[in-house]
């Protein structure tokens, strides 16, 4: 087994591949460095899909342990936060389909100083509009949306995490704001 | 480049997915079409509207329960299989139960069938004798308990019936 000391790149930072290599191993320090990297963005991912944040640790925590369990198998072809996200991206289509409607968790922070009761109301409401028109999209696209447009990603990367191509991609992400435009005309 | 192709793209430009001659292209047009620009502009709006969309903060110790977690479950995984235990063990128990069960009834089967068979060939003329002695004494009891016929019955009429049968025809 190689320490991680030897896996240190030269910024002396042990890459998510390598962690993941040693967690493989048995190393579980390394794969609760490797939850520590990623959760912040596994429960973002998650809970902007879903808008419920309960359900949101579940899957990031189950996204994690399947990780693990599947470490074994783990080859370091693909980058290790592509992989997650795929995993992430398969426990939120089946928690979609097995969804109950529930009231959706409050979506704006709601502590501001600078605001007054009126200006709270309004984004509150802004904030539970543009929810439910992103709600209202299909899981695909809802998906794309989030990976893009909160995490940053490439066409190419969110493809990778869907299983599909870049111009699949596109085509979600067109679809996804035409939509959210015509629900939103007013707001925007 | 016309508006539908422009429209088309805008989106992948506000990403900054197009290559350079097509981003170029895109802003050519843009630069003269306020149409494509209010478009575009309505983009810009619904992205930052998006915005509202506050994700979940990590609660803490999160990585620390995942890891215990990931922990019990291997502790679950190295556990032998144990009656009453986890469900994959209590279903190997049934079928393991069911091939027993079918293994005793087979044996039975078996170990009547050769019971029943060396009875039936060793003692084959002794059951039958039996048998009919058996017979024969169960049909005197029933003659017996007619013999009381009152006369001109139907029952006297058999009386007289069987025992012309028994006698072949010699009188009572």
């Amino acid at each position: 087994m190689r320490h991680r000391e030897d896996m240190a790149g030269q910024d002396g930072v042990t890459s998510d591949e390598d962690l993941m290599l040693q967690a493989a191993q048995g190393d579980m320090d390394a794969f609760e460095q490797l939850v520590q990297r990623h959760q912040r963005a596994a429960l973002n991912i998650a809970h902007r899909f879903l808008g419920r944040s309960a359900q949101a640790e579940d899957i990031a925590q189950e996204a994690f342990l399947k990780i693990l369990a599947g470490a074994s198998r783990y080859r370091p072809t693909a980058r290790f936060r592509t992989y997650l996200y795929n995993v992430i991206w398969h426990l939120c289509v089946d928690a979609y389909r097995r969804r109950s409607p529930v009231a959706l968790d409050a979506l704006a922070p709601l502590q501001d100083a600078a605001e007054g009761p009126d200006e709270l109301v309004l984004r509150r409401e802004r904030a539970e509009r543009v929810r439910q028109g992103v709600d209202e999209l299909p899981p695909r696209q809802r998906m794309a949306l989030v990976l893009k447009h909160f995490e940053g990603m490439s066409y190419q990367d969110i493809a990778e995490v869907m299983d599909c191509s870049p111009s699949a991609v596109d085509a979600l992400l067109s679809r996804a704001r035409a939509a959210l435009r015509k629900a939103l005309q007013d707001l925007l | 480049m016309d508006c539908k192709t422009t429209s088309r793209r805008l989106g992948a430009y506000l990403d900054g997915e197009l290559p350079h001659a097509g981003a170029a292209a895109v802003e050519e047009h843009l630069r003269q079409c306020p149409r494509c620009t209010a478009e575009l502009a309505e983009l810009r709006a619904l992205s930052h509207a998006l915005n509202g969309l506050e994700g979940a903060a990590a609660p803490s110790g999160f990585a620390a329960r995942v890891k215990q977690a990931a922990l019990a479950r291997q502790e679950v995984r190295r556990q032998p299989v144990m009656l009453y235990g986890a469900p994959r063990a209590r279903a190997m128990n049934r079928v393991l139960m069911r091939v027993a069960a079918c293994l005793v009834a087979v044996a039975g089967l078996w170990v009547g069938m050769s019971a029943g068979g060396s009875a039936f060939a060793g003692n084959g003329q002794a059951s039958s004798d039996a048998t009919q002695a058996a017979e024969q004494n169960e049909f005197d009891l029933q003659m017996a308990s007619l013999s009381a016929a009152p006369p001109g019955s139907i029952a006297e009429a058999y009386l007289a019936f069987a025992s012309y049968d028994e006698t072949g025809g010699q009188g009572q």
